[in-house]
């Protein structure tokens, strides 16, 4: 009751069953910490040792370094550097979603999605937003779940219900990635194929020179020019385009779950998004056909030898794969628990996968030969064309890189209970000391 | 005084008929010098006769200006005339040599089909006794110089064709080659696969494919060649023509070479592939739609149809000699030979695939194939060839 009256959202309407959603800004940082933490003074000092853990403290020099600090001035014993007011000034107000209710109950299978995003203030989705929810009873029932996706979350409840019949790849409650990647590119999370190169044009055909019978036996009806007689080259195939990059996953920010009493197996999931794969490059095209040759004559004045049939021509280059984009980032992650339940806490962090990188296109084959022109006898025929060489192969885009899980803290402490990670031999990219129970 | 059969046969060197082991001699003479080739195409006229006939076979033809073509002349009136050729000439003409002559010879000929000469082949020289033309029979030669010298034509029944009973003919131009029909471009980019935007959170669903390109045009139809000319034939009917009931006369027809067609207009290539639907993924326990398939593209469009080539004028004149007797019963039919048509228009290729259907993630359905694209449009006919093909004067002359 008093984080409702806190929250500004109506006692007597919560009491009556009501759920009260509200969208309101906080102009500090101090309000944050005031308005969005249930964090004690003593859990606030606990929790500043390890805020900056490696994953953490790996991006301080980064644009997210600047949210970790704010975050950990909100949610731990943080203080913001006077250097940093200003940069930090231009993030606020801190823009929040609260939600109230005395009792929910999340029927089975039903997602329970409580993120905001910022058309509600029209502001940019890259803009960090915050979410809390003040619940009475919160019952979550099989296959069901309370989500939260790339909001900074902030969960009060004063008793959690659970059950155990739940699919075994399900969780009750997750702190999942934007919806969107969190980098500085655009388009699509995968990225786009590369088009196919169009194949070359076939070269043209040498012509038979025009000649007619007289008393003396054939000449010609036309100019001698021996060169028409000859086969074009057939065009080069066009080169494939390049696969586009893959985008980096979306961002799993910072949850506080504080809860009262915990009433069943509870299983807390936490997973930035998967690195968008690169698209594959296009295949080169295929070189065109060389010309045929136009056949020689036995003119009564001489002979005339078959053309030279066109050479092939070359297959386009196939492009190169697209780079995969790498696994979203992801913050730290507090459960609050009597220490009486904290083994009904199971906590499953994954590392975020980087994306695969798009395949390099095949280069297009090199154009057929044209073939020779025939002469009035066999030594007399003209040459046949050469084959066009092969395009080369594009290359394959980079993968993406996998970043660490997030810590999932309970009361404070990474080692006090079930905390799964995946083992490092299916998640290769991710070093061990991103694991703190290994 | 005219020569028996026996005696012009002996003259050519291929013996007393009457000690042949066969009724007919089909045999290819090599002619090693411009003078045996004068001597084995006389006709045994005296000289105002040869002059005569000369100017029977070449007048009214034009001939080329160019130092070859005048060269041909002053072979021509070497040969069938009196004039002699000089030393410079006679090294020009040197690299003609050896030279083929075909040669049939036969004292009783009956024929009931077509009996071809020759076409565009060495110049003939037909030696026939009695020629019986029977019930469908007829005499064709293209574009190749002809001697006939026949004793006797017995004619019974008529062609059953369009062909007359001798057929003086030229060769009509080599059509024009089809136009090509380009590669269709390459399918549109497929639809991005849906994703997850996090575990059991369904994200994008799968892309609908881009629209197929459009096909390329047709390739223009080949130019139609000009035609080749009908050459200079002497037919000489020594003895005289016997007609068969309901037959009066004989009938003999000439035309030089038409212009050839112009090739078809090539088919406009296929339209591009649409770009298949990205599939629709699973994400845990839900998932997300696959995408549409792509638009197939239109057709490219058809090719302008090739030129027609021109007709050509006959390169010599037909000289007929026959019995003052039997004058009247030579009809000479000569026609003049008609310019190419325009190559068709090529037609539109015909649309491009639809891009594939994809699949659905779990319970999310996939998306449905493209449809195909719309066929392009058909091409423009080609130009007629613009000149006509003036044909050999028949010359009757009764001895």
């Amino acid at each position: 009751m008093e984080r409702v009256r806190l929250l500004g959202h109506d006692l007597p309407a919560i009491q009556h069953g009501e759920e009260c959603c509200t969208y309101f800004t906080l102009p500090t940082v101090l309000d944050g910490r005031r308005v969005l933490s249930n964090a004690t003074e003593a859990s606030r000092r606990e929790r500043q040792k390890t805020f900056f853990n490696p994953p953490i403290a790996a991006r301080r020099r980064l644009g997210q370094g600047m949210h970790d600090r704010g975050e950990a001035a909100t949610f731990a014993d943080g203080v913001i550097d006077e250097a940093e007011v200003d940069s930090q000034n231009r993030h606020l107000p801190v823009h929040v979603k609260a939600i109230s209710i005395a009792e929910k109950t999340i029927a089975a299978g039903d997602v329970w999605d409580v993120s905001v995003r910022g058309s509600v203030w029209q502001l940019d989705d890259m803009e960090e937003l915050y979410v809390t929810v003040n619940v009475g009873r919160l019952i979550i029932e099989p296959g069901a779940a309370l989500i939260v996706c790339g909001n900074v979350f902030s969960l009060l409840c004063q008793e959690i219900v659970t059950y155990e019949n739940t699919p075994e790849d399900a969780f009750h409650i997750g702190i999942l990635p934007t919806p969107f990647s969190v980098d500085f590119g655009y388009g699509p999370l995968h990225g786009t194929h590369g088009t196919n190169g169009a194949s070359g044009r076939d070269g043209l055909a040498g012509r038979t020179l025009d000649a007619e019978r007289t008393l003396l036996g054939f000449r010609l009806r036309e100019a001698a020019d021996l060169a028409v007689m000859n086969g074009t080259a057939g065009k080069a195939g066009k080169n494939g385009t390049d696969g586009a990059r893959g985008r980096n996953g979306g961002m799993c920010k910072l949850a506080e779950l504080t809860l009262r009493s915990v009433n069943g197996p509870l299983t807390v999931f936490a997973q930035a998004g998967s690195g968008g794969d690169g698209g594959n490059g296009g295949h080169g095209g295929s070189g065109g056909r060389g010309g045929d040759a136009g056949n020689g004559h036995k003119l009564w004045t001489g002979i005339i030898n078959g053309g030279d049939g066109g050479d092939g021509g070359r297959g386009g280059d196939g492009a190169n794969g697209g780079h995969a984009g790498n696994g979203g980032l992801a913050s730290n992650i507090y459960i609050d628990v009597p220490v009486a339940d904290e083994h009904k806490i199971i906590r499953i962090a994954l590392p975020s996968r980087g994306g695969n990188g798009g395949a390099g296109g095949r280069g297009g084959a090199g154009g057929e030969a044209g073939l020779q022109g025939h002469g009035p006898t066999t030594e007399f025929g003209g040459k046949p064309g050469k084959r066009g060489d092969n395009g080369a192969n594009g290359r394959a885009g980079r993968h993406g890189k996998a970043r660490a899980a997030p810590w999932i803290f309970l009361n404070d402490k990474v080692g006090n209970g079930d905390f799964l990670t995946p083992s490092p031999e299916s998640l290769p990219a991710v070093s061990p000391p991103l694991y703190p129970n290994d | 005084m005219t020569m028996t059969f026996a005696e012009r046969v002996i003259k050519l060197g291929l013996g007393d008929p009457g000690n042949w082991l066969c009724e007919e001699i089909d045999a290819v003479i090599i002619i090693e010098t411009i003078d045996k080739l004068k001597e084995m195409l006389d006709l045994g006229y005296d000289q105002p006769a040869r002059e005569a006939h000369l100017k029977a076979l070449f007048a009214g033809v034009t001939q080329g200006t160019d130092a070859e073509s005048a060269l041909l002349r002053r072979v021509h009136e070497f040969v069938f005339g009196t004039a002699e050729l000089s030393a410079d000439d006679r090294k020009l003409v040197e690299p003609a040599f050896p030279l083929e002559l075909g040669v049939i010879a036969a004292p009783e000929k009956s024929i009931n089909s077509q009996w071809h000469l020759g076409k565009s082949a060495s110049p003939h020289l037909v030696e026939v006794g009695t020629l019986t033309i029977q019930q469908g029979g007829h005499i064709t030669i293209e574009n190749t110089l002809l001697t006939f010298k026949v004793d006797t034509i017995i004619r019974n029944g008529n062609t059953g064709s369009d062909n007359a009973d001798f057929n003086i003919l030229g060769v009509a131009g080599a059509p024009g080659a089809t136009g090509s029909t380009p590669n269709p471009p390459g399918q549109a980019q497929n639809g991005n696969p849906g994703n997850c935007s996090s575990a059991g959170i369904a994200g994008s669903p799968g892309g609908n494919g881009w629209t197929g390109a459009t096909g390329t045009i047709g390739g223009t139809g080949g130019e139609g060649r000009d035609g080749l000319p009908s050459m200079p034939a002497t037919i000489n009917i020594n003895k005289g023509i016997q007609l068969g009931p309901n037959v009066s006369q004989i009938v003999i027809k000439t035309m030089s070479g038409p212009g050839g067609a112009g090739g078809a207009g090539g088919t406009g290539s296929k339209g591009g592939k649409g770009g298949n639907g990205g599939n629709g993924v699973k994400c845990g326990c839900t998932g997300n739609a696959g995408g549409t398939g792509g638009q197939g593209g239109t057709g490219g469009p058809g090719g302008v149809g090739g030129p027609g080539g021109n007709a050509v004028d006959a390169a010599g004149n037909i000289v007929v000699n026959v019995p003052a007797a039997f004058y009247k019963q030579i009809v000479p039919v000569a026609i003049t030979a008609q310019p190419g048509q325009g190559g068709p228009a090529g037609a539109g290729g015909s649309g491009g695939d639809g891009g594939g259907a994809s699949s659905g993630g779990k319970h999310n359905s996939g998306g449905s194939a493209g449809g195909s694209g719309t066929p392009g449009g058909e091409g423009q006919r080609g130009a007629a060839g613009t000149r006509t093909g003036k044909p050999a004067e028949i010359n009757v002359q009764p001895t």
